[in-house]
């Protein structure tokens, strides 16, 4: 088994409010694994912290084979986050973008070109290239930003809410691109509460509440504990938060 | 009458802001920080006009300090104006004003448009009533040494304070006219910008050449900056007379004026402005300038990608603005040429006595101050902030590139002041060595920019009343480390101030309490670059006997003893860059409210 992701005692804490407390998680190789929780439950935190952008206060983190706080430089490399509410270069056409973040990775110009064509035609912003970020709708900002994960092709995806801007057709060609990538040995770390999609999309969950692992596994494995095989993901999900709601 | 009620909900937005931001431990060491720099500003000038101009020559102060405020402070205040006009017309300042809770529940609520507007303008007024307040407790030693009655003291605040309203409602009324009459056409707004532009600098350039204005005296005796200077005049020389008197009714009428025609100009313009503040940013993309490609930046030089994608996008964002500033520096340098103006300039900098070179590196870092490039360059990037954060780019090299892109920058935006020293400075040797000396200000300035963004960029986005301070910091912090030579050399109290600041960051360094983290490592890292400044006394007194040397007709420069000097501001240069640079890298690390 090879792990894409795999914490040890993750803690993160704002002075004295801790947000993630011993957070121990584990995503294979080649997996969707869904990251589910509330409103702060310390989901996009999670996500920060296995991307590089913030230091964890405690624990340690290996993603992509490679700890977060000493080698954090060589694993981003291989990391495509995608944040929640994503803000872009307004003043940059799309294309500018594509060749500033091209650059930014040191993708060779020809294969990033044929890249971002692949994807451009599947998210359908071909006919937006020439345009200017800060004019395109919320909706196409999101396809932008997609593309542009893609044209660098990581071995892990960090997704926080990627679907929530999109709209339904954008949605399901997202998930059939996920889903692709997976089948080619891609891992995807998904931060939702959009508990329908997740159940659709991914193959492992994992549900936190206020910082802290409440259970994690398959689908299967989540209804064997719940007792109830027939149990959807959301009835999974508000029997562990309100079990811990009532301890 | 809701004008009292909004006004009322504004002061106490405001208040609670404040009351909200002191909890914040970041916000709260910029505010500590901007005391003690407004206290060693206040200290600096004390030091210098009583320690220093005492010992020299009164006769030949009254010569300077005519000659400043008769020929440069017309050309300040008239620079001031057309740089605010384009501020406001071009940039969403009035959009500013509002946010979007005042969009989303005022515009809906059964509220006069002229109330609305008008509790935001008072708002904004005694904003300046209190950046003044603060202005005038900084600059008090420089009151005090004019000898200054209450009187005369309380004329020459509101004075100012008119000028600063007069300022900002020709630029409102600017703004609302412009707007309108563009409003049905969106391809007259390029039209109109570039003729407006047009029309800017040509009065412009004509309001410095006084030989035009003799033509037009009356309309000229009557603008506000005209007005201004004449009452400051008086007040200077203490006379309070009928003149004076009639001066200060004519700006205040003036200021009137301006009201009623904001007033009536919002009762027309105000739903369309209105409406129009939330889609004012989408609006700005249809400028010509944006035209520029991108390729033609990023794939000439391969290793600076992040500095040309900053230099592209201040381009396109700032163009007016960049190319007014180019303008009035250019402007400054023409003026100083025409034969008057120079000849008293050559005067005064030739004069052995004089202080003009005492004051020199002060104008400079002033005029570097009116744009504010470095210290937004981590500002700038706000909520984008993760594409740096997540990119596999070590934080070395985006720091490097972040203070490339302000350096760039503000040595363009220079070139005039570089012209300018070639044409006034006499032998080759030491042109090259003034240019040097400046190319260090603006080094030193952008590197501590760059530091002071690195530290603030998160709470700069959050707190609007920050800006300021930072920039204010900026200058202090620049003032102190160019001219820590001057100083150090002229003055001796403020040598044992500077220890006493040293002494106490290092004091405060060593306790390392969580509620004092962030003052500790702000108050340090700013003034850490005190202490690099004072190890390298010796550097440090070398260039400024080359400043003091090269502006003297007298002094001939030989070339081994060039070549010492440059050396010397090089290894200066390059220990505070390093130093600066160092923290700014552990600001950015450490700086996760960025995200």
């Amino acid at each position: 088994m090879i792990l894409a992701i795999e914490t040890n005692k993750l803690c993160k804490s704002y002075g004295n409010y801790l947000v993630i407390k011993n957070l121990n998680l584990r995503v294979e190789k080649g997996d969707i694994h869904a990251l589910i929780g509330s409103n702060g439950a310390g989901k996009t935190t999670t996500l920060l912290m296995l991307s590089g952008i913030i230091k964890p206060t405690s624990g340690s983190a290996i993603v992509v084979g490679r700890d977060m706080v000493r080698q954090s430089i060589e694993a981003k490399r291989e990391i495509g986050y995608v944040p929640e509410n994503p803000s872009l270069y307004e003043s940059l056409t799309v294309s500018e973008f594509f060749e500033f973040v091209g650059k930014l990775y040191s993708v060779p110009r020809d294969l990033g070109k044929s890249r971002i064509e692949k994807y451009s035609n599947l998210l359908d912003i071909n006919s937006i290239t020439r345009k200017f970020i800060g004019s395109l709708s919320k909706g196409e900002q999101q396809r932008v930003l997609i593309c542009s994960i893609m044209l660098r092709e990581p071995q892990l995806y960090l997704l926080d809410e990627p679907f929530f801007a999109l709209d339904p057709r954008g949605a399901r060609t997202l998930r059939e691109i996920l889903e692709e990538k997976a089948a080619s040995g891609s891992t995807i770390l998904l931060a939702t509460h959009q508990l329908e999609v997740a159940e659709r999309l991914c193959n492992t969950f994992t549900i936190i509440e206020k910082g802290r692992k409440l259970v994690d596994g398959t689908l299967r494995e989540l209804q064997e504990r719940v007792g109830r095989a027939s149990s959807s993901l959301e009835e999974i999900y508000l029997h562990f938060s309100e079990r811990r709601g009532n301890g | 009458m809701q004008l009292l009620f909004l006004l009322k909900t504004e002061l106490i937005r405001e208040y609670s802001k404040f009351r909200l931001s002191l909890k914040d431990n970041k916000i709260l060491a910029s505010y500590l920080i901007f005391g003690v720099s407004i206290l060693i500003t206040s200290t600096g000038l004390y030091t210098f006009l009583y320690r220093l101009i005492n010992l020299d020559n009164k006769i030949i102060l009254n010569n300077n300090a005519s000659f400043i405020i008769q020929e440069i402070l017309p050309l300040i205040l008239r620079s001031w104006i057309v740089l605010n006009i384009f501020k406001v017309t071009y940039t969403s300042y009035l959009a500013r004003w509002f946010d979007s809770s005042d969009i989303d529940l005022l515009y809906c609520a059964p509220i006069q448009p002229n109330e609305l507007f008008l509790s935001k303008y008072i708002k904004t007024f005694l904003k300046h009533v209190l950046i003044l307040v603060i202005f005038f407790i900084t600059i008090n030693p420089i009151l005090l040494y004019l000898n200054m009655s209450s009187n005369i003291f309380i004329l020459f605040f509101i004075t100012l304070l008119l000028f600063i309203e007069i300022i900002y409602l020709i630029s409102i009324s600017i703004f609302f006219i412009l707007k309108n009459s563009t409003s049905n056409n969106k391809f007259s707004f390029k039209k109109y910008d570039i003729l407006i532009l047009g029309i800017f600098i040509f009065s412009y350039f004509l309001l410095l050449n006084n030989n035009y204005i003799t033509s037009i005296e009356y309309i000229y005796m009557n603008f506000p900056s005209t007005i201004t200077i004449n009452i400051f005049i008086s007040l200077i020389k203490n006379l309070v007379s009928v003149k004076l008197m009639i001066n200060f009714i004519k700006l205040f009428l003036i200021y009137l004026l301006l009201i009623f025609l904001i007033y009536s100009l919002n009762s027309n313009y105000y739903e369309y402005v209105f409406n129009n503040l939330k889609k004012s940013e989408k609006k700005r993309y249809n400028y010509f300038i944006y035209n520029i490609p991108f390729s033609v930046f990023i794939y000439k030089i391969n290793y600076l990608t992040l500095t040309m994608k900053d230099i592209l996008i201040y381009i396109r964002e700032n163009f007016i603005e960049f190319i007014s500033y180019l303008s009035i520096n250019y402007s400054f340098m023409l003026i100083i040429f025409q034969r008057n103006f120079y000849n008293n300039f050559k005067l005064t900098i030739h004069n052995n006595n004089s202080l003009f070179f005492l004051i020199v590196p002060f104008i400079l870092i002033i005029v570097l101050t009116m744009n504010t490039v470095s210290i937004e360059s981590f500002n700038s990037e706000s909520k984008k902030i993760w594409i740096l954060k997540s990119s596999n780019n070590p934080y070395n090299k985006i720091i490097k590139e972040k203070f490339l892109y302000g350096l760039t920058i503000n040595l363009i935006l220079n070139i005039p002041i570089y012209l300018l020293i070639i044409q006034l400075i006499n032998t080759i040797l030491n042109k090259i060595m003034m240019i040097v000396v400046i190319i260090e200000i603006i080094l030193i300035h952008n590197v501590i920019g760059t530091l002071i963004s690195a530290t603030h960029s998160s709470i700069l986005e959050k707190n609007k009343k920050l800006p300021l301070i930072s920039n204010f910091t900026q200058l202090v912090a620049t003032i102190m480390v160019s001219s820590t030579s001057l100083f150090l050399i002229n003055l001796k109290p403020i040598y044992l101030y500077l220890i006493d600041i040293i002494l106490i960051s290092v004091l405060i360094t060593k306790y390392d309490k969580p509620l004092l983290y962030y003052f500790i490592n702000i108050t340090s890292t700013i003034y850490v670059i005190s202490i690099i400044a004072f190890l390298s006394l010796s550097l440090i007194l070398l260039s400024s006997l080359v400043i003091r040397s090269i502006l003297l007709s007298n002094y001939y420069l030989d070339f081994s003893s060039a070549i010492a000097y440059i050396v010397a501001i090089l290894l200066k240069m390059a220990i505070i860059t390093r130093v600066c640079l160092k923290s700014t890298e552990d600001a950015f690390r450490e700086n996760e409210n960025l995200i």
